[in-house]
């Protein structure tokens, strides 16, 4: 088993989580210490209610935004769309094993196409470092396509994040990815 | 500033009435039941959980089937022990202001309790292990693991814990519209478009929209578990995994996500007692429990994120409701809380104080929970 290592994105995600704890916990604390000495509640909800206005529009503000920018980055309906000529991986998912055809692909976009022979499964997808590029699930009866770009050459670990029984965590595959472009 | 002296402690005269409304020998024995046993429950869901993440770090030594098992069973256990406690808990605030009834409570409580047993029976001794989200066809395909005793056993247990759950909801919405004259009134609406002055008290309002979703996702939970259990019986019965992966976390999801807002209920009574502060019904608190209503009861498919055979649309409806059900929390349950407490003189007691740091938690679990949702 490879060692799955933090590639920088997830740095700065963590970073950013630390400062909003810092925040936090010194605005409790805020709070927490003014309770000491007693404001006349009045007063308190005058003031409280007009930043509250602006926490509303802020925040609110914040949040739309954040939705709405993520619904160009869903894989959904076409709304992000990979370059290159499309390799067709066809993948099922089955206790506890992966079958691959085909099992190698030059480096670029591949186009996944995968079932279950048996129960649900989850595909995880990790790049060469470790990192996850990307994730969908394996449903009997369904084919579930997941568009991706594979642009690193190197060995791909396909590991199963669905449990699916006693064997769940053995269950893995490579996939290689060649350097050069799909025909 | 007048205070009411009660027996052990100061509660301001606007806060009053809440607890310091008499409960009768029953009434306090069946609030420690809840409490107690769903105590209980998780300290032992805790140790099972540890012993998983020992397992995990190679310290102890458990074999796959039996991680397996324990790893159903504390899914299943950590729902049910949180359920229980918060049941107990609003069920304990609501009572001064509408008519419940203990029996019926106790009803609720037999037949979550004989249902988490039932779990308890089908993982421990039958071997039986999907994981809580027992997703179709997994628990027909034991490879040798489980007998079909053991599944109909599990899925007997999950009927009865969402019937139980079911039990209660009917119990509070009963209630709710009946003191208050109707479901439109309970949830406040007639006081919001100004056709009322009377406004139900804030606990009302998260009672209602609880018993709501709860009853919808019961209902939806039942459906999944009685076409399991047909299965079960007669394999010839076929079930598509997509519907039943759909109805397995509308149930799931929903009521675990409905905990919070029975936890809600309860602050909305508990704070103001330690802060001397009123929380009263207001336009913007009746506004965030209508989104509520409407955010727990759409948001769950995001746990079909990676499905791409999921319609397109419930995608994005699960994606606006996960991220919006972030707003009525922040702008005014936690915010609200944060002015009560403001300028205070809050009495600090252990009960206060990580009741206060549950609120320091709420806000990074709820960011994260948004973050996860991506």
């Amino acid at each position: 088993m490879r060692e799955l290592t933090y590639t920088q994105p997830q740095i700065w995600i963590l970073i950013g989580l630390a400062v909003i704890a810092v925040l936090l916990v010194t605005a409790w604390a805020a709070i927490a210490r003014s309770s000491r000495r007693e404001a006349p509640f009045d007063q308190v909800k005058k003031v409280g209610y007009g930043i509250r206005t602006w926490w509303l529009i802020g925040f609110g503000t914040l949040l739309t935004t954040g939705v709405v920018m993520s619904f160009f980055f869903l894989p959904y309906s076409g709304a992000r769309s990979p370059h290159g000529t499309p390799q067709d991986v066809a993948i099922k998912g089955g206790q506890f094993y992966w079958t691959m055809s085909p099992n190698t692909v030059h480096a670029g976009r591949v186009k996944i196409a995968l079932t279950s022979a048996d129960v649900n499964h989850g595909l995880g997808i990790y790049g060469p470092r470790g990192e996850m590029i990307g994730s969908v699930q394996a449903m009997p009866g369904y084919t579930n396509r997941l568009d991706i770009q594979l642009d690193e050459p190197g060995e791909y670990l396909l590991s199963c994040l669905e449990f699916c029984g006693i064997g769940h965590h053995k269950m893995h595959a490579v996939l290689k990815v060649t350097p050069g472009q799909a025909g | 500033m007048a205070v009411v002296v009660t027996d052990t402690e100061i509660t301001h005269p606007d806060a009053a009435g809440a607890l310091t409304a008499p409960s009768t020998v029953v009434e306090r024995r069946v609030g420690w039941l809840m409490a107690g046993t769903g105590l209980a429950l998780f300290f032992l869901m805790m140790l099972l959980g540890i012993t998983m993440r020992m397992s995990q770090a190679d310290v102890v030594g458990i074999s796959d089937a039996w991680f397996y098992r324990v790893m159903t069973l504390h899914g299943a256990g950590m729902l049910v022990a949180t359920l229980l406690v918060m049941m107990g808990a609003l069920w304990f605030v609501l009572r001064p202001v509408i008519e419940l009834s203990a029996k019926r409570l106790l009803w609720a409580y037999g037949a979550i309790v004989v249902g988490a047993l039932l779990v308890l029976v089908a993982a421990i001794i039958g071997g039986f292990a999907t994981g809580w989200t027992f997703l179709s066809p997994l628990p027909f395909h034991p490879l040798g693991q489980w007998a079909p005793w053991s599944t109909a056993t599990f899925f007997v247990g999950m009927f009865l814990v969402g019937g139980g759950f079911a039990l209660y909801c009917i119990e509070l919405l009963t209630a709710t519209t009946s003191r208050y004259g109707g479901l439109a009134r309970a949830l406040g609406v007639p006081y919001l478009f100004g056709r009322s002055d009377e406004a139900p008290p804030p606990q009302v309002l998260a009672a209602t929209v609880v018993a709501l979703d709860g009853l919808i996702a019961a209902a939806g939970g039942t459906t999944i578990v009685i076409a399991m259990l047909n299965k079960t019986i007669d394999d010839g019965v076929v079930i598509n995994a997509l519907w039943a992966k759909n109805l397995t976390y509308f149930y799931g999801h929903t009521i675990a996500n409905l905990i919070i807002y029975l936890a809600a209920g309860a602050l909305y009574v508990l704070l103001p007692r330690y802060a001397g502060r009123p929380w009263k019904t207001t336009k913007p608190l009746v506004v965030g429990w209508l989104a509520t209503l409407v955010f727990v009861a759409t948001a769950f498919s995001h746990h079909l994120y990676m499905d791409f055979v999921q319609p397109g649309w419930a995608q994005y409806v699960s994606m606006g409701a996960s991220s919006a059900a972030a707003l009525p929390v922040a702008v005014v349950t936690i915010y609200t809380a944060m002015m009560l407490v403001w300028g205070s003189r809050f009495r600090w007691t252990l009960a206060s104080t990580l009741f206060y740091m549950g609120f320091l938690g709420y806000g990074p679990s709820e960011a994260s929970a948004r973050c996860s949702t991506r």
